[in-house]
């Protein structure tokens, strides 16, 4: 797994590639606590690149949302395909948490 | 699917049940849906109930001990419909149905977990959620073992 950052007006943009399992997955917890202590507390996942995950990806994802969340910012996500967006519609993530089909999207939110 | 390729006519590997053997077992696995022919969108399927059902074992099949796991290719019967894979999952551990766990209250938490809240959402429980919703599967406790049999595509 990859991660990417870049701030976007009042976002920061995590760019994640690879795959999100159990040997990877912990990484993506890590990159959220990093943006939360430089002050970024709107984090928007842009998932495009991901080409799996797995229930320990979720894990990742659900602490640093609960994270994100406790410090007034959230978590939100976009670009999902294939078996990432499987997973997150069977799994309730996608009624859980913020997810937009394109970037442009999930930026254009307040 | 290169290294099961290596070794075309390999039918089942027997490691350790730790962390590191989930590379070398999930490429075998991938090699054997390279061969039956498994649609592209049912791959990653088979990925990922490999990934929770081998971290299950390895987590919880041999509390305080380190024990085997055994990844076997199910031989196909004359008669299964083509792009269909069948495996088994075998661990000499504790004995656990990932299909009907004996724990009720694991039961009912998964049910409530789904409809959670961000603040109410338990971490846990979901690869044998996923298990259920994206594999055919079976079990059986044969003898000392646990035997899961999952079925893919078709």
């Amino acid at each position: 797994m990859e991660c990417k950052g870049s701030k976007q007006g009042a976002f920061f943009v995590l760019e994640v590639s690879g795959r999100m399992d159990a040997l990877t997955s912990q990484g993506f917890e890590t990159e959220c606590l990093a943006c939360m202590e430089a002050g970024n507390t709107r984090v928007v996942a842009d998932l495009g690149g991901l080409e799996y995950i797995s229930s320990a990806g979720l894990r990742s994802i659900l602490a640093a949302a609960k994270k994100l969340k406790a410090a007034g910012g959230d978590l939100a996500f976009c670009g999902l395909s294939g078996i990432v967006a499987e997973v997150f519609t069977v799994s309730g993530f996608a009624k859980l948490l913020p997810v937009y089909a394109t970037r442009e999207e999930a930026l254009a939110r307040s | 699917m290169p290294p099961a390729m290596d070794n075309p006519g390999q039918n089942r590997l027997r490691l350790p049940a730790h962390q590191e053997s989930l590379p070398p077992l999930r490429d075998l696995a991938l090699g054997w849906a390279g061969q039956a022919g498994l649609a592209d969108d049912v791959v990653p399927r088979l990925d990922l109930v490999l990934e929770e059902m081998l971290m299950n074992v390895f987590h919880h099949a041999y509390p305080g001990e380190l024990g085997d796991v055994e990844l076997a290719l199910v031989p196909r019967l004359e008669g299964d419909p083509p792009g269909q894979l069948s495996l088994t999952l075998t661990d000499w551990g504790v004995a656990f149905d990932p299909l009907a766990p004996e724990d009720q209250g694991l039961e009912a938490d998964l049910e409530a977990n789904l409809g959670a809240d961000l603040d109410d959402r338990a971490p846990g429980g979901m690869g044998l959620f996923l298990l259920r919703t994206l594999a055919k599967s079976s079990y059986a406790r044969q003898g000392n073992a646990n035997v899961l049999t999952l079925t893919f595509g078709a």
